[in-house]
């Protein structure tokens, strides 16, 4: 089981902007087990979807090594090495209107990863049919244009074509963000049931905490192009190490009226929001953090093994544990 | 004395009854929230109670008191009196409800310079000081700055000064946060509380999300399919939750604390160009009666005076309430 399907080694993803090399990504070690789902979190400029996007292939790395089943990938991929990983790899979008084809019916595009396989005629007909009544969609919808569908119908589409050409790895990039409350639930529910059926392995990134809660086993926060936590959702929700990810869950709105959440105006320094640049040194939490000393701007942190199973990239770990401790 | 007070409000655009039967009433300073789907009518209702729909709508109310008038009776011209200035509006995406073509500072002074006369110097120096209570470092070149300078957040910020500024009675926020991140979310929550605790205005808090609602709101609406089906006070709504549909979407929402399955409601709401002849929801309620899809509850049923659902599940005479008077 717990075979790991992706491996990222120092993994970055630098982009030229006119403050110097903005560092989406910067030097990321994660793996991904065989059958496991891993939540991604962190607010919006952290990287997370740029990290799903190297890992799907779409977007090529500046460095690092990304191995998939075993076999280092290329930055840059031919078109046969394309196709043999995206059997392996696939990824469900956050706007399902924007990724499916206009000008294909449904039931075309979700034949298309089975026709890129090779897989053709009578047998990838049948097999799309069948995931359109496993997603929850009458036959009728095949005949269909993506206008004519709604939102979650949609996103069912998008999860069955991720789905059809039995991939090793899902990459759900915010696939529910988009959707109603209601509508949210069937996604959710249908994407695990999925998982489950499947033994699929899921990168799911989202920023709504409580879906991720429900749905990964382990979790990563991102901030700025970095993980600053990792580790099993449970450990890692109950006693969050990082003072980010302490900040991060104590932004979460919970519904929980008995306990209204005292937030001080002018808590964000959000006005010291900086781009990451691949030229800093330091914890790029510091400016924000409660907890930062002198010292913290001077070295980057590292990934440390916490006493909750959870591993935490913060120099002042020892002190944070011992206040957790102390309560 | 309440400032508000909007009775069997209806709507339609061509054949769309968008709006079927919306009651509210606000009293000074206090926040209601208004809950419900994409499509239930929520920003129809928004839009007009600032008179902002367009003339192809068609709109009509039993009663619509705002501030001792009638609203009804207005001209245009007496209504460009009251926009901005009495009734004020935060919308949904700041990047396209603000000028790309004006500073800042400008769009932020233009309500002051237009309704309390207010010479350009004089409104410039207001809109900067309102922009330093808002927590936006370095006000005055922030003011010359134009929108697409601005992060999200701070966007948004800009967008509340506008609404603000004025020091309007009633503020109606229009999905505020949906578009942020939880960190920049508590923070803007945080100053539209701060302006009602300071300024008393009330407001009409329109959102999807119920963990927004129990943070900020004193008392809620829950809408659906263009009628207000619940109406009480934040505890009411949320621990005595009396409309099927009010508690059907409470268990559609994952929850941090005690992670279970989440039960999607199954179905999609009805066409709003042929509305059913009975309840709205009883397609998908799990407690319909046969009296639901004849006949609509449209009293407003009553569970205790204050707190309202619109169910025949409250009817006086339903066998729950027989037992009740017996005990």
């Amino acid at each position: 089981m717990s075979a790991a399907i992706v491996q990222l080694r120092e993994l970055r993803c630098h982009f030229a902007s006119g403050e110097g090399l903005l560092a989406a990504v910067d030097g990321v070690n994660l793996d991904i087990k065989a059958g496991e789902v891993l939540g991604l979190v962190g607010e919006s400029g952290s990287g997370k979807s740029t990290m799903g996007r190297i890992i799907a292939g779409l977007q090529p790395r500046s460095a690092g090594d990304l191995i998939i089943g075993g076999q280092a990938m290329p930055r840059h991929y031919s078109r046969r090495q394309f196709k043999a990983m995206s059997t392996q790899v696939q990824m469900v979008f956050q706007d399902s209107y924007a990724s499916l084809n206009p000008r294909m019916t449904i039931l075309a595009s979700l034949q298309e990863p089975l026709w890129s396989q090779g897989v053709t005629g009578a047998v990838a007909r049948d097999k799309a049919c069948y995931w359109l009544e496993r997603v929850g969609l009458p036959q009728s919808a095949g005949e269909r244009y993506p206008h004519e569908l709604s939102g979650g119908q949609r996103q069912r589409i998008g999860i069955a074509r991720a789905f059809i050409a039995e991939p090793k790895l899902v990459i759900c990039d915010e696939p529910v963000s988009a959707l109603d409350v209601s509508v949210q639930a069937q996604i959710i529910n249908l994407l695990q049931e999925l998982q489950t059926e499947h033994n699929t392995a899921m990168l799911f990134i989202a920023h709504d905490l409580a879906v991720v809660r429900f749905l990964a086993t382990r979790t990563a926060v991102m901030y700025l192009g970095e993980i600053v936590e990792l580790g099993p959702t449970p450990a890692l929700f109950e006693g969050p190490r990082h003072p980010y990810t302490a900040r991060l869950l104590a932004a979460h709105l919970d519904g929980n009226i008995k306990a209204r959440k005292v937030i001080a105006a002018n808590t964000g320094k959000a006005a010291g929001h900086k781009a990451p640049l691949a030229t800093d040194s330091g914890c790029r939490f510091a400016p924000r953090c409660p907890m930062a000393e002198p010292a913290c701007s001077a070295n980057p942190p590292w990934l440390r093994p916490t006493k909750v199973d959870t591993e935490a990239a913060c120099h002042r770990l020892a002190d944070i544990e011992i206040l957790k401790l102390r309560k | 004395m309440k400032l508000l007070e909007l009775d069997n409000l209806q709507v339609s655009i061509g054949p769309v009854q968008a709006v079927r039967d919306v009651s509210l009433s606000l009293a000074p300073g206090e926040c209601r929230a208004l809950v419900g789907e994409s499509g239930c009518g929520k920003s129809v209702t928004a839009m007009s109670l600032l008179n902002l729909m367009p003339p192809t709508a068609q709109t009509n109310a039993a009663r619509w008191d705002f501030a001792g008038r009638d609203m009804r009776q207005l001209s245009e011209r007496e209504w460009r009196r009251i926009r901005g200035n009495e009734i004020a509006m935060i919308f949904q995406n700041p990047m396209t409800a603000l000028d790309p073509t004006q500073t800042i500072g400008s769009q932020i002074a233009e309500p002051l310079r237009i309704h309390k006369g207010l010479s350009k110097r004089e409104a410039r120096m207001r809109a900067i000081a309102l922009l330093e209570r808002l927590a936006i470092a370095n006000p005055a070149q922030r003011a010359a700055q134009y929108p697409f300078e601005f992060s999200g957040g701070m966007l948004q910020r800009a967008m509340i000064a506008m609404a603000v500024v004025c020091e309007p009675q009633l503020l109606i926020a229009d999905e505020p946060t949906t578009a942020l991140d939880v960190t920049v979310q508590a923070e803007v929550l945080s100053i539209l509380r701060e302006l009602r605790e300071s300024s008393g205005t009330a407001m009409l808090f329109i959102t999807h999300d119920l963990g927004v609602v129990a943070e900020i709101a004193d008392s809620v609406s829950v809408m659906y399919a263009g009628q207000t089906v619940e109406t009480g006070s934040l505890q009411d709504v949320f621990s005595r939750e009396a409309h099927p549909y009010t508690q059907a979407l409470k268990r559609a929402v994952p929850n941090m604390e005690n992670p279970h399955r989440l039960e999607a409601i199954a179905g999609t709401p009805p066409d709003l160009r042929h509305p059913p002849k009975g309840c709205g929801f009883a397609a998908r309620c799990c407690e319909r009666m046969a009296i639901c899809d004849q006949l609509p509850p449209n009293f407003p049923c009553e569970s205790t005076a204050a707190h309202q659902a619109r169910c025949w599940l409250w009817h006086p005479e339903h066998p729950a309430r027989w037992r009740e008077s017996e005990q």
